[in-house]
């Protein structure tokens, strides 16, 4: 890298070097491998359990307690149950996909972690005399390989859904692959933004990267959306629509028993753990120790440390998951699908652009007031601009209220939806709801339709 | 004898185009270097050990589903071949897998559009300190006329989901 280039870029003050990695004897490689895949597995067995009993926790109930100290073998029992139950392929199945998909779902989950860097790459641990890094592997591609091995997991999601030759698996199915490439248009934007600061796709130097600050410092925005798409892309509550039993028994997986099933429910987990793992990755400083501890200890960087707080903030993201289940309610599709094209794509990226302007501006020498006042200048002509569009929007409707053609909305709301399906009971009035305002539909009333025309601007009467 | 994977674009490509190659003995032109370095070093390609654990992972799974279906029960009867419709006459589905909503499809026709968007963002945000002001610029363009679809799709009512 010539010097020309380092002048201009003093947040990225590690280059990508990647020459640690691929020159591991095969013996080291197969133990790091395992490692990967015991981590995976061990994270999930435990985390299984440990949602079951925060959530218990959550509504004062106790969870599992039965098998093992404290229910914490609970999972392996559910894994060794199943494994002996009885296989079922339902008639209509095409054979062949049905057991096919459970693996593929598997399969890429795991893969994941070839990547995700538990420690740092400069030959740090020693391990039976061979210094090595705490890593797998590093590709100078590692987050694309990361996006890549999530997408081929939804190949397992869809295909269960065709193959089972069911309703229900079909429509969930079909969820399922909507809402997670819909996800992932909003979590590659917020992956550039990274990029943009790292000047590599490279895991390990990504980490590097953070000595100075974490990315949720420097790139808050795109952390957040991040964590709305890695919920939504591990269909997890409140975007479990795919699977949510209500109304689709159980999306996806509903005609799969036994074991396959039970690989579907591991691939969720790890794509928990491969998600959380990815976000500490890039935005929590990775494998850094904690912003008191690195302060006061030197040695918190180095040697096995590092592992310790990877996990740490692996488990800290999980809890997060958990927690957000027990809290929060199961969101309509439509509003899902609305928060992913229409709140997350914009604003990612607008922010990718804006996190780009700073960046070049800074590049070129402006002075870091300056770059602020032109930003909010800019940012404040945009403002002003969408306030007059609203203005002129406000006064186009009330030039012509209640016209409109097909789609205009209809003018009375009827809550019994004309006695079907089922009809009104004989003198059964519906009470008013209490609802905010609506701008968009100001003509919607009650089922009487007795209702004083005042209080039809204040309320919907869709009870 | 360790090549650093620098930053320089020239160089990058190089080693790039290597790994291509890296199994074939012999290369030519100005790669040739870089594939004798990962030779001479006498180690595995970086991109080896991802296969060994997709095969720890494949070997699992594969194990496990054949595992299950050799010590599992097997205690069929029509009714649980049936597809499971909460207890009801399954739903006829026509051969071929029958009809769902048109939205889907157009749902991922628009995943498509963006994903390339994406795709051509993230080289451009790896060597945007390369780029300097001209790569803010001509990446300004083109995410406006992405936007001006995008603007388009929305006010058609391509996002509203019903």
């Amino acid at each position: 890298m010539s010097a020309s280039v380092l002048g201009g870029t003093q947040l990225a003050a590690t280059t990508e070097n990647l020459s640690f990695f691929g020159n591991d004897v095969w013996w080291l490689i197969l133990l790091k491998a395992v490692f990967c895949f015991a981590f995976a597995m061990l994270t999930v067995l435990f985390s299984i359990v440990w949602e079951r009993k925060v959530v218990a926790w959550m509504q004062l109930r106790i969870g599992p307690n039965r098998h093992g100290p404290w229910g914490m073998l609970q999972s392996l029992a559910d894994g060794v149950k199943l494994m002996l139950k009885e296989d079922i392929t339902v008639k209509r199945a095409d054979k062949v996909v049905f057991i096919l998909a459970p693996i593929v779902a598997a399969i890429p989950a795991f893969m994941a972690f070839a990547v995700v860097p538990f420690g740092p790459a400069d030959n740090e641990v020693s391990i039976f005399g061979q210094r090595t890094a705490l890593q797998l592997t590093d590709l100078p591609i590692g987050l694309l390989y990361i996006l890549a091995t999530a997408s081929v997991g939804i190949y397992g999601i869809v295909l269960a859904g065709w193959s089972s030759g069911s309703t229900y698996p079909l429509l969930g199915g079909l969820r399922a692959s909507a809402q997670m490439i819909s996800y992932e248009i909003a979590m590659g934007l917020s992956f550039a933004a990274v990029f943009l600061y790292s000047g590599s796709m490279s895991t390990s130097t990504i980490v590097g990267a953070q000595h100075n600050r974490w990315y949720v410092i420097l790139l808050p925005v795109s952390f957040l959306v991040y964590i709305c798409t890695m919920i939504g892309e591990t269909n997890r509550a409140p975007f479990d629509m795919p699977e949510s039993e209500g109304d689709l028994v159980g999306g996806f997986n509903t005609e799969y028993s036994s074991i396959k099933f039970a690989l579907f429910m591991l691939a969720e987990y790890v794509n928990m753990v491969t998600v959380s793992a990815v976000a500490t990755t890039i935005f929590l400083g990775g494998w850094r120790a904690p912003w008191p501890i690195s302060t006061f200890w030197e040695g918190a960087n180095h040697g096995w440390w590092p592992m310790l707080w990877f996990v740490v903030k692996v488990q800290l993201l999980l809890f997060f998951f958990i927690w957000l289940r027990g809290t929060l309610p199961r969101v309509r599709y439509d509003q899902l699908m609305k928060l992913g094209w229409k709140v997350l794509i914009p604003i990612s990226m607008v922010w990718l652009m804006l996190v780009a302007a700073v960046r070049a501006m800074r590049n070129e020498g402006y002075d870091f007031s300056k770059i602020v006042l032109y930003i909010a200048g800019a940012v404040l002509v945009l403002l002003l601009i969408s306030l007059l569009a609203d203005l002129l929007r406000d006064r186009e409707d009330k030039k012509k209220p209640g016209e409109g053609g097909l789609l205009a909305p209809p003018d009375r709301f009827d809550p019994m939806a004309g006695g079907y399906p089922v009809p009104p009971l004989p003198g059964q009035q519906v009470q008013r709801v209490p609802r905010r305002p609506s701008r968009a539909e100001p003509q919607l009333v009650g089922a009487s339709g007795q209702d004083a025309p005042e209080q039809e601007k204040q309320e919907d009467g869709d009870a | 004898m360790q090549a650093t994977w620098a930053c320089e674009l020239p160089h990058m490509d190089a080693i790039l185009v290597a790994e291509g190659d890296a199994d074939h003995t012999t290369s030519h032109g100005p790669n040739m270097s870089v594939t004798a370095d990962w030779k001479e070093r006498g180690t595995v390609n970086a991109y080896a050990p991802i296969f060994v654990l997709g095969g720890i992972a494949a070997g699992f799974a594969i194990f496990s589903v054949f595992m299950a279906s050799i010590i599992g029960p097997k205690r069929y009867n029509r009714a649980k071949l049936e597809a499971y419709e909460c207890g009801i006459e399954p739903t006829p589905q026509p051969a071929g897998g029958g009809r769902f909503p048109i939205k889907y499809y157009l749902t991922a026709m628009l995943f498509i559009v963006f994903d390339i968007e994406i795709v051509f963002l993230y080289p451009w945000a790896v060597t945007f300190d390369r780029l300097g002001m001209f790569g803010l610029v001509e990446m300004l363009l083109f995410v406006l006329t992405v936007f001006v679809a995008y603007a388009y799709v929305w006010r058609r009512g391509g996002l509203e989901w019903d």
